[in-house]
């Protein structure tokens, strides 16, 4: 019965969520005023997705360039091939890095979705004393990058053996996002009212069934958005990882497409650009085709 | 709210002397966790809570006091005592102890709590089960937040305790543990990096390019960003969708990549963007190898990887206002600019600063776009080790990899930590969504 109402609920939200802005209001008749209005915004819009789109479409371009300089005469390149992903394949350890990327992600999203829970689910639905210095807590310490400890980093993963293990990394990766995820998860846990848990709880149902049967199918978008950035921390960071990471068997992505290509003396600029596509690939389509699931979870946190 | 109803002694009728009796047996229990509860006939809770001092004493007793007293010293004799491994035990330990002086304090308070509940008219003897069942029902909290607490406590806050203690150390290129014993030195690296010579003119320096580095390059992305989600807000435009598929690409490609793509852009021989402004007849602009410009450079890059995400959100803030409200308005016969004024706009800043605040600290700490577009650069000669484009966060790690310089980055480190710590509390108390959170 209440998990009917809920679908029901989540199902006219979505309904109201996926119909356009405007479709409320009526289409008011276009004043001379409201021309002139409509073609700046296309103008300034146009503009703008211009010089998005710009840098894309030159590192495109650029991996398909036949030379393997960044120094050509022209603007862009005259002749096109795919040798520098056939290079990339054949000349670096792309599909190691790519792999170890991969690893890490999944390890670190794991990890996190897994300490992340039991704490935002205590900090939304119970009560108890010192809650709000929690919060205060996790609101500041989320603030604090990495790069602040990387010395005590260093020294602690080198006494604990795990220097230069990809499993460090994810306990970094993980354990430094707990503050912000826990925040988000807070955030959208408190959007599920309070009244479905305490329907079930008077039908019997034990917490543990409130929170398997009601939270967590509520809680999908987030838990599946914050596992997305869980799984996207290895690909995006770089700093940490160099200092952590020195075996070239070992890289990630980013240290890999770094030190390995865009730092060398004599840099093969069509490789950098084709392994940068490639790296960039599968993170853009799965963020572009999750959009509405991760807006979802981001609204939820910001209310 | 209703839990702690439960838990509290209630409004039944105490007999005289209950609060004397029970502070007395909570003393017991300060004197050694659980005592009292053993007293008041509480055996299981009592004993668990005594096995805990228990072990508490015996870990002090073991462990403890050596780790405690390394921290002080930091050790006596080179390549057999390692000054930053003794810290990390030593702030370990400290923690630890910070955790059982809590449960030492919850126990009192448990103490006295149960001793009155025992003595009021409404109190009935429980049986184990049941009492185990009220015991769990009151502490499901620190069930479910211990694991996250644990390993915030030991990956974010001992971290962040080391740097902070490493500050107050000589521990730099000269001083390197094993061979060398670390020594405390109290604010002495303070006073270098703040009063006195070249190392606090860079400080300075680099402080006030930081103010204007996360100022700009926080508010100019949410500038754009909101404008451009109040212009797709049009209910006039078409390809709002093609619009919005684009703005979101600079969110989600990694941000490593479109740094190292828009640094080699940004190239001042045959850059591509130097090449179409040298189709419009402007030369050789050295992007990343003079001050103004490289500046200008750093702040367009935040820009063009920072609006999606401001965009993105007030998008969605816009398009979940109540479209009554604006029906409403319209009846009255406001135009659309007053509308955006008195409803869209101020609705928009409300559940956007609070997001607001926390990217002018993230633009603080920003290292990222530093290093990898300018790398700090160009080499500015009036300061030590830095260029003129470093922040904070880009010069202490400079300093602490490059120069080996530890405690002077871990001085920066604290420093910063100070700034965040303070500007963010400030800011978010003042934000009306964390209000309205402490009024919960």
């Amino acid at each position: 019965m209440t998990t009917h109402t809920i679908n029901e609920a989540a199902a006219s939200t979505l309904l109201e969520h996926s119909r356009p802005a405007d479709s409320g209001r009526k289409k008011k008749k276009l004043t001379p005023l409201g021309v002139v209005a409509l073609f700046f915004t296309y103008v300034l819009l146009t503009a703008v997705a211009l010089m998005v789109i710009l840098p894309v479409f030159y590192i495109v371009l650029m991996s398909f360039n036949a030379e393997r300089s960044l120094y050509i005469d022209t603007i862009l390149p005259t002749r096109y091939s795919l040798d520098a992903f056939v290079r990339l394949f054949q000349q670096t350890n792309y599909l190691r890095w790519y792999g170890n990327t991969m690893i890490v992600g999944l390890m670190t999203a794991f990890l996190e979705i897994l300490l992340v829970l039991p704490t935002s689910y205590a900090l939304s639905r119970l009560r108890f004393s010192g809650r709000k210095n929690y919060l205060m807590a996790f609101l500041v310490l989320q603030m604090f990058p990495g790069t602040m400890s990387m010395v005590a980093y260093y020294v602690l993963l080198n006494m604990l053996g795990l220097l230069d293990t990809h499993f460090g990394l994810v306990i970094i990766f993980a354990c430094t996002a707990i503050p912000g995820s826990t925040y988000m998860m807070k955030g959208y846990l408190d959007t599920i009212p309070m009244a479905l848990e305490e329907a079930a709880m008077l039908d019997g149902a034990t917490r543990w069934q409130c929170v398997s049967k009601i939270i967590l199918p509520l809680a999908k978008p987030m838990v599946g958005l914050l596992a997305l950035f869980g799984f996207a921390a290895p690909f995006g960071e770089y700093m940490l990882t160099k200092i952590m990471i020195t075996d070239p068997n070992k890289y990630t992505l980013a240290l890999g497409v770094y030190q390995g290509i865009f730092s060398k003396s004599t840099t093969d600029y069509a490789m950098f650009a084709a392994a940068a596509i490639l790296s960039a690939l599968p993170i853009v389509i799965i963020y572009m085709s999750l959009q509405k699931i991760i807006m979802e979870g981001l609204s939820g946190a910001t209310k | 709210m209703r839990q702690k109803q439960i838990n509290a002694p209630g409004a039944a009728a105490l007999p005289s002397g209950a609060h004397s009796a029970a502070a007395a047996e909570a003393a017991c229990s300060a004197i050694f966790c659980g005592a009292g509860l053993l007293i008041q006939k509480r055996f299981l809770l009592g004993t668990v809570y005594a096995l805990v001092e228990a072990a508490a004493i015996a870990l002090f007793h073991f462990w403890g006091r050596d780790a405690i007293q390394g921290l002080i010293t930091l050790g006596h004799t080179p390549m057999q005592d390692h000054s930053l491994v003794l810290m990390v035990y030593g702030i370990l330990a400290a923690i630890i102890f910070a955790g059982y002086l809590i449960f030492w304090i919850c126990n009192i308070r448990a103490t006295y709590r149960s001793g009155l509940k025992l003595r009021s008219s409404t109190y009935r003897q429980e049986t184990t089960a049941e009492s185990l069942r009220t015991w769990s029902h009151g502490h499901a909290h620190v069930l479910f937040l211990a694991p996250g607490i644990i390993a915030i406590a030991a990956v974010v806050l001992l971290p962040l305790v080391f740097s902070i203690c490493l500050a107050f150390t000589d521990y730099d290129a000269g001083h390197q543990p094993p061979a060398h014993i670390l020594n405390w030195v109290g604010l002495e690296n303070y006073r270098d990096l703040l009063v006195l010579g070249q190392y606090a003119k860079t400080f300075f320096g680099i402080l006030g390019w930081t103010a204007v580095w996360s100022l700009c390059s926080s508010v100019l992305p949410y500038f754009l960003g909101i404008i451009l989600a109040v212009l797709l807000s049009n209910p006039h435009l078409r390809g709002r969708k093609f619009f919005k598929f684009i703005y979101i690409l600079p969110w989600a490609i990694p941000g490593y990549i479109t740094l190292l793509v828009l640094q080699s852009m940004f190239d001042t021989g045959y850059g591509f963007i130097n090449q179409i402004l040298g189709l419009f007849g402007i030369d050789n602009i050295r992007w990343l190898t003079s001050v103004g410009p490289a500046r200008c450079a750093l702040i367009l890059v935040s820009i063009w990887t920072g609006f999606s995400y401001p965009m993105m959100l007030s998008e969605n803030i816009i398009k979940n206002i109540p479209k009554d409200v604006y029906e409403a308005a319209t009846l009255d016969g406001a135009s659309s600019f007053r509308v955006f004024r008195s409803i869209t706009f101020p609705l928009l800043m409300n559940s956007i600063s609070p997001i607001f605040i926390m990217s002018v600290a993230g633009a603080f700490n920003n290292f990222n776009t530093i290093y990898l577009i300018t790398g700090g650069g160009p080499l500015n000669l009036d300061y030590q080790s830095a260029g003129s484009t470093d922040i904070l966060i880009t010069w202490l790690f400079k300093l602490t990899i490059t120069n080996n310089k530890y405690n002077y980055g871990a001085a920066i480190s604290t420093i910063l930590f100070i700034f965040i710590a303070a500007f963010s509390i400030i800011n978010l108390r003042k934000t009306r969504a964390f209000r309205e959170e402490e009024l919960a």
